[in-house]
């Protein structure tokens, strides 16, 4: 079975960046564009009933619909746009320094384009469609990169659930934003506190101090326990809320530093490509050898006015001769070599 | 061997005079280049040697050095490809080695390439064959032309000139008198560089029995020291004895060496100006053009004099300028003035 993709927009999903490589881009791109206040567009596409085709036509067609709308979005998009692929063969474009309105337009123009995607098989046509969810930047108020994905994500699913092929801004980005905070804030509750044993050496001197503290004489033990109980429980109920109250903090350092990181692999990544292209470029260079050119464009012969102009004449004349007889030779006897 | 197609729309010809020597190749060009290898080939082993080596091939020097690593050959024997046993792995390295010639020539891919190569004067067909299939992969057309005539050619010196190329494995004399050298003009001797060498490894080996060396050690010595004076600067070089370096004087043995090709050159010079016309015989022993590698030997130019003297009653002996080039700086001369029609018929 062979499928063939038809229309202008040829390409491949491999060449696309890999879902590592687009959020690590998404997350930078996002992150300087709310520092230097530009706006930024998020699409998350995908083709509509993908799965349903495969099983139809096989498992190349797959490749070949999602090469196909790759080469779509290659021709559609800019340069300076990051295109990728995410987990369950969705796409992604991150437009930055495009308005709402801008996105609009470009998620028509892919609409329009992959309707004009003609992909036949075994002689007969096919056609795809897609959909396609958006997220822009440009709201006041928080907003996390992880909403804007969510947001984006959240209307591709309408998008498909309304039928496919259409574009949906579903605009439910304080939703997702609180969701998000009250996920962020839902901290894990501690974990029981275990048994605990106090030395015996620490209650005696406890006791001690509250005997002091209070004038307790030998025939207060009674009260002296129950004081001790409550002083001691007292306590662990502090270093509990203590507990409970640091560790949202440092969840909030972890997770910082982990974007941190993130945004330096990603910078270091971006900038050992840049030097392996470059390194790349430079070796090519040097194995490929451009030559240096003849002084002569055409072959020459001697001149009229070259000293001994007329044997030199016959010598050439005969050298060629000479190099004729040796082919005749050679062609006579292929095997003069044994 | 597939023959190099002729680019689409060619802008340019690239003549090449090739020098296709048993020690040293050498092509000049006429966009300027010119280049020098030892005629040495070398393959890596096995996959290992493959990895460290980083290459498919290695030429010259390179392949020198690293010939513990590699299936090594000296392709060229006596001037010529050598045959008999891997006669085939010669002829692919000849074909390579033709082939690194012409790319150290740096040709641009839109531009013809014509190349003449010097073949030993009294090369047989099978050898000529060999050299032309080794460089009709590499050029678009190719001739074959006699090694001391393409010297000659280049230094304009056609008439009266007896021409002595001595090469590693042959030394090549030559008669010019004004037109195109027959077989009886031409005497090819095997008393040449590798001669030399293994004399003197002979004669170091009878008065040093003790040292230790291999004929490539003996080679760089006789390159560095090689001399035929009477009045020379002792050379003492360092051998090992055991391991250990020590220092042997082999002024003698070097001078006796160097020494042993000159009778051969000077029967051989003999035997061309005895049958040449009485009239013009003073004509050619006073114009004895050295060259090859062979002629940078220290003194040569002056012995073959003294011994000219001796036994022809006359000589005079210039030295070539170039030894290194001077056989592909002719052949590319040859080349330039070969007509257009005689190239496209050959290609």
């Amino acid at each position: 079975m062979s499928f063939q993709t038809g229309g202008s927009f040829r390409g491949s999903a491999k060449d696309l960046f890999s879902p590592a490589q687009i959020q690590h881009l998404m997350r930078v791109e996002f992150d300087r564009a709310q520092r230097y206040n530009y706006p930024l567009v998020l699409l998350v596409l995908g083709v509509d009933r993908l799965a349903q085709l495969q099983d139809l036509y096989g498992a190349d067609v797959k490749d070949e619909i999602q090469g196909g709308v790759a080469g779509v979005l290659r021709g559609t998009t800019r340069a300076s746009d990051s295109l990728g692929y995410l987990v369950d063969d969705r796409m992604v474009v991150l437009v930055p320094h495009t308005p709402d309105r801008g996105a609009e337009v470009l998620a028509r123009r892919v609409l329009e384009a992959v309707r004009n995607l003609r992909f036949e098989c075994d002689g007969r046509v096919t056609r795809v469609t897609v959909s396609i969810g958006g997220a822009y930047n440009n709201r006041k108020g928080e907003l996390s990169f992880a909403t804007m994905l969510e947001v984006a994500e959240e209307g591709l699913r309408v998008a498909r659930e309304g039928g496919g092929n259409r574009y949906v801004h579903s605009d439910l980005y304080d939703f997702f934003e609180r969701k998000r905070a009250k996920d962020a804030a839902r901290v894990p509750a501690p974990l029981p506190a275990a048994p605990v044993q106090i030395p015996d050496t620490a209650l005696d001197a406890l006791g001690q101090r509250i005997r002091e503290m209070f004038g307790l004489g030998e025939g207060d033990q009674d009260l002296l326990a129950r004081i001790q109980r409550e002083v001691v429980a007292s306590a662990l109920r502090e270093v509990q809320e203590q507990v409970r109250r640091a560790l949202p903090d440092e969840a909030r350092e972890q997770s910082e530093r982990i974007e941190l990181l993130e945004r330096r692999i990603a910078k270091l990544s971006e900038s050992l490509g840049m030097t392996e292209a470059e390194l790349q470029r430079v070796l090519a260079q040097r194995s490929v050898d451009g030559g240096v050119a003849s002084v002569y464009k055409n072959v020459q012969g001697l001149s009229a006015s070259a000293a001994q102009a007329e044997l030199k004449k016959t010598l050439m004349s005969k050298i060629f001769e000479a190099n004729v007889e040796l082919r005749r030779q050679i062609d006579a006897a292929p095997d003069a070599r044994s | 061997m597939p023959a190099l197609q002729p680019p689409a729309k060619p802008q340019g010809v690239l003549y090449l005079g090739i020098d296709l020597g048993t020690s040293r190749t050498s092509v000049s060009a006429s966009n300027g280049v010119r280049e020098t290898v030892a005629s040495y080939v070398g393959y890596p082993k096995d996959v290992v040697s493959r990895k460290l080596l980083q290459k498919d091939v290695l030429f010259g020097d390179e392949a020198l050095e690293k010939r513990l690593s590699l299936d090594f050959y000296r392709p060229l024997g006596h001037g010529v490809i050598k045959s008999g046993e891997n006669s085939e792995k010669n002829l692919k390295a000849a074909a390579d080695l033709v082939g690194e010639i012409v790319r150290r020539a740096r040709p641009r891919a839109d531009e013809l390439v014509y190349a003449v190569i010097g073949a030993p004067a009294q090369a047989q067909i099978h050898s000529k064959k060999a050299i032309l299939d080794a460089a009709r992969e590499h050029v678009h057309s190719a001739m074959l032309c006699s090694e001391p005539f393409s010297v000659a050619y280049g230094l304009d010196m056609l008439d009266d000139t007896l021409v002595i190329d001595i090469g590693a494995g042959t030394t090549d004399f030559c008669r010019m008198h004004g037109t195109m050298p027959e077989d009886s003009d031409q005497v090819t001797n095997t008393f040449a560089g590798d001669y030399v060498d293994e004399q003197l490894a002979k004669l170091v080996r009878e008065k040093y029995p003790e040292a230790q060396f291999t004929i490539q050690m003996i080679k760089q010595i006789k390159e560095k020291h090689s001399s035929v004076s009477d009045k020379m600067l002792p050379i003492v070089v360092n051998l090992p004895v055991k391991g250990k370096p020590t220092p042997f004087d082999i002024t003698e043995q070097v001078r006796a060496a160097c020494r042993s090709i000159v009778p051969p050159m000077v029967d051989a010079l003999t035997e061309l100006i005895a049958n040449f016309d009485p009239e013009f015989q003073d004509r050619l022993k006073s114009r004895v053009l050295l060259g090859g590698g062979g002629s940078m030997i220290k003194g040569l130019d002056v012995e073959l004099e003294r011994q000219m003297h001796e036994r022809l009653g006359a000589g005079k002996v210039v030295r070539v300028e170039e030894p290194i080039y001077g056989g592909a700086n002719g052949a590319l001369k040859i080349a330039h003035d070969m007509p257009a029609e005689f190239w496209e018929k050959l290609r």
